[in-house]
């Protein structure tokens, strides 16, 4: 073949630069785009794990969605009342042990958890020195002249029962989340004194978060695969307002769309359900229990 | 932004969420009125689009990215009231399906995000923008309404976190909530929102809603006339009740003369009687020699001080305009 015949490589593709990529998916480094697919994968595992653990056949699966909503909502409150460590320790255990029950795993649970508690971790540290909280020192960091710095014990205390209150609150929060499929909690609102209108925008606006995500997805998807060299700054936050846009103006048609449909249905703004509900005595018994431990708490 | 469990005390969030009943039960009636049969779909649809957005990592200069929460973008489209029902929405999304956020704390961080939010800055920016703005002074106002809207819920959250320690101790005075007083939450919340948040809001506000002026501007939400009129109307009755300020006795707290001070705390410092009488202003203690009547000088100073403020504020206005 000869010279002349040879494919060359067009001049805007030798341009290509395999540098850390800022803005795009390109490159050694992660830009926005690979970010904002991570975010949505990490968001679309979630929602496909919550079901998987829901359906399920456990301790609180079987306890009817509102009672399961009334008990959480009560031990949430106990932890949010306890005052010292050992109820809230008490209160984590029990989580634990209620998510071993309704067989949540329980490295699934930690996963949720484990980021709330390391920021409040980080969060809380400065207040374990003298300098915000006084008190008897318990390890000395530095003396000079008159500049002291150590670690109080009552610092430390408060650390630990801030972090023990977060994270017990924080985990029965997702283990309920993790054991209540979606339908359900929609369902178990309805018991609640909240106006119809809102819970049936709040089921519909979970389903058009899928809906939305994928397209976000898919234009995120189609923008790396077409981008082989990093965007400057201003070419990405154009790219971006017009994702950001193109998913706006989907949701409006959508509505406009639904509506319609809903309209020509005979949606008079009335929002019924099919599934009714039954308590039954294990229901009973888990609503008494939660009604006991926060009468324990305002006593502890 | 969101707080989440345990770092509110009950007292706190009852009150917040107490904050927001009102607040939601006007919302769910202005939008009624405003939105009627097509609400269900098209609120949904736009909390859908608010949680979307939220998870959105926008490019800074440095290399860095952040989120935005959109709040001033959904105000802008729906409207301060549809924005409230929207946000609250991807909240309890947010908070009951994923343990985003709390349940504790869903009223403070509806009463954060989803009022104070949407509010301050589809305010700001409808006072930015007034009169027919060009396409340079949308954006600025966008921009600044991103802006301030973003800082003042951080402010709003560093209130609530920084009065923990004084409304929840256990007898021996340690904090059972949030452990940092306000002088540590203020400033730590003021300075990352001021230098880093504050920006990726700006930028995303004004980069999306001034991309649906360029292809929808429809789609944006029309301000009923008469909502800065009652602005206005405010206003007004603000500065007609200037004097009431003349009932209160002594100096403002912090605003002693050197007399005073001495008279406080026995001396003046030096510093301060040094630079005293650096600048003797116009109308010095709001006090006019030729009335000899301390009541009228200060109701005529408060007259001269607002006209020469709305003589700046209309002439700036008259250059923006240009631009």
């Amino acid at each position: 073949m000869g010279a002349s015949n040879r494919i060359k490589t067009p001049e805007w593709l030798r341009e290509a630069e395999l540098v850390p990529c800022t803005y795009c998916a390109t490159g050694k480094g992660q830009g926005f785009i690979e970010k904002n697919l991570a975010v949505i994968a990490s968001f679309l595992r979630e929602v496909l794990e919550s079901e998987g653990f829901a359906n399920r056949k456990g301790l609180l699966q079987a306890i009817d969605p509102r009672a399961r909503l009334s008990g959480v909502l009560m031990l949430m409150i106990s932890g949010a009342i306890m005052k010292t460590a050992m109820p809230l320790i008490v209160l984590l255990v029990f989580a634990f042990m209620a998510a071993i029950a309704s067989r949540v795993t329980l490295s699934v649970l930690i996963r949720r958890v484990m980021p709330v508690a390391i920021f409040t971790f980080f969060l809380v540290l400065p207040s374990a020195f003298n300098f915000i909280s006084h008190g008897t020192p318990v390890l000395r960091i530095f003396r000079w002249d008159s500049y002291d710095l150590y670690i109080t014990a009552e610092g430390l205390e408060g650390i630990y029962i801030f972090l023990l209150r977060v994270v017990s609150m924080v985990s029965i929060l997702s283990l309920f989340v993790l054991t209540t499929g979606y339908p359900d909690i929609f369902r178990a609102l309805q018991s609640f004194p909240i106006p119809r209108f809102f819970i049936a925008a709040l089921s519909m606006t979970f389903r058009y978060i899928i809906v939305l995500i994928r397209i976000a997805e898919d234009s995120h998807l189609a923008k790396k695969a077409r981008t082989i060299k990093p965007l400057t700054l201003k070419e990405g936050h154009g790219w971006l307002a017009s994702r950001i846009w193109l998913v706006m103006e989907r949701s409006v048609e959508m509505a406009e769309g639904i509506h319609l449909a809903m309209a020509a249905r005979g949606f008079n703004g009335d929002v019924k359900t099919m599934r009714v509900f039954e308590m039954k005595g294990r229901d009973y018994v888990w609503v008494g229990f939660a009604v006991f431990v926060l009468l324990l708490a305002v006593q502890l | 932004m969101h707080i989440p469990e345990g770092y509110l005390s009950p007292k706190t969030c009852g009150i917040l969420y107490a904050a927001m009943a009102p607040i939601w039960y006007l919302a769910a009636r202005k939008v009624q009125k405003t939105l009627h049969a097509k609400q269900i779909p098209l609120l949904a649809l736009s909390a859908a689009f608010t949680f979307v957005i939220m998870m959105f990592n926008i490019p800074i200069p440095g290399g860095s990215t952040g989120h935005m929460v959109g709040g001033v973008i959904v105000a802008c489209v729906l409207g301060p009231w549809a924005a409230v029902i929207s946000i609250s929405t991807a909240l309890v999304i947010q908070a009951l399906l994923f343990g985003d956020g709390g349940i504790t704390t869903l009223g403070a961080n509806c009463f954060n995000l989803a009022f104070i939010m949407p509010f301050t800055g589809y305010y700001i920016y409808q006072l930015v923008s007034a009169g027919s703005p060009g396409y340079r002074r949308r954006w600025v106002a966008l921009f600044i309404a991103g802006y301030v809207a973003m800082n003042m819920a951080a402010v709003a959250v560093a209130v609530e976190l920084g009065i923990q320690p004084l409304i929840a101790s256990s007898p021996d005075g340690r904090p059972l909530y949030a452990p940092y007083p306000l002088s540590v939450t203020m400033p730590a919340m003021a300075l990352s929102h001021l230098l880093f948040f504050g920006f990726i809001e700006a930028v995303g506000t004004a980069m999306v809603v001034s991309y649906i002026f360029k292809t929808n501007e429809a789609l944006l939400h029309k301000e009923e006339t008469g909502a800065l009129r009652r602005l206005w109307i405010g206003l007004a009755i603000l500065i007609v009740l200037t004097p009431v300020g003349l009932l209160a006795k002594g100096t403002a707290w912090g605003e002693w003369a050197t007399e005073e001070l001495k008279a406080i705390f026995g001396y003046a410092p030096e510093g301060m009687r040094s630079l005293e009488g650096l600048w003797i202003s116009l109308l010095p203690d709001y006090n006019i020699p030729v009335f000899n009547n301390p009541l009228l000088g200060y109701i005529f100073s408060a007259a001269i001080g607002s006209s020469v403020i709305m003589v700046i504020i209309y002439l700036a206005g008259k250059i923006w305009k240009r631009g």
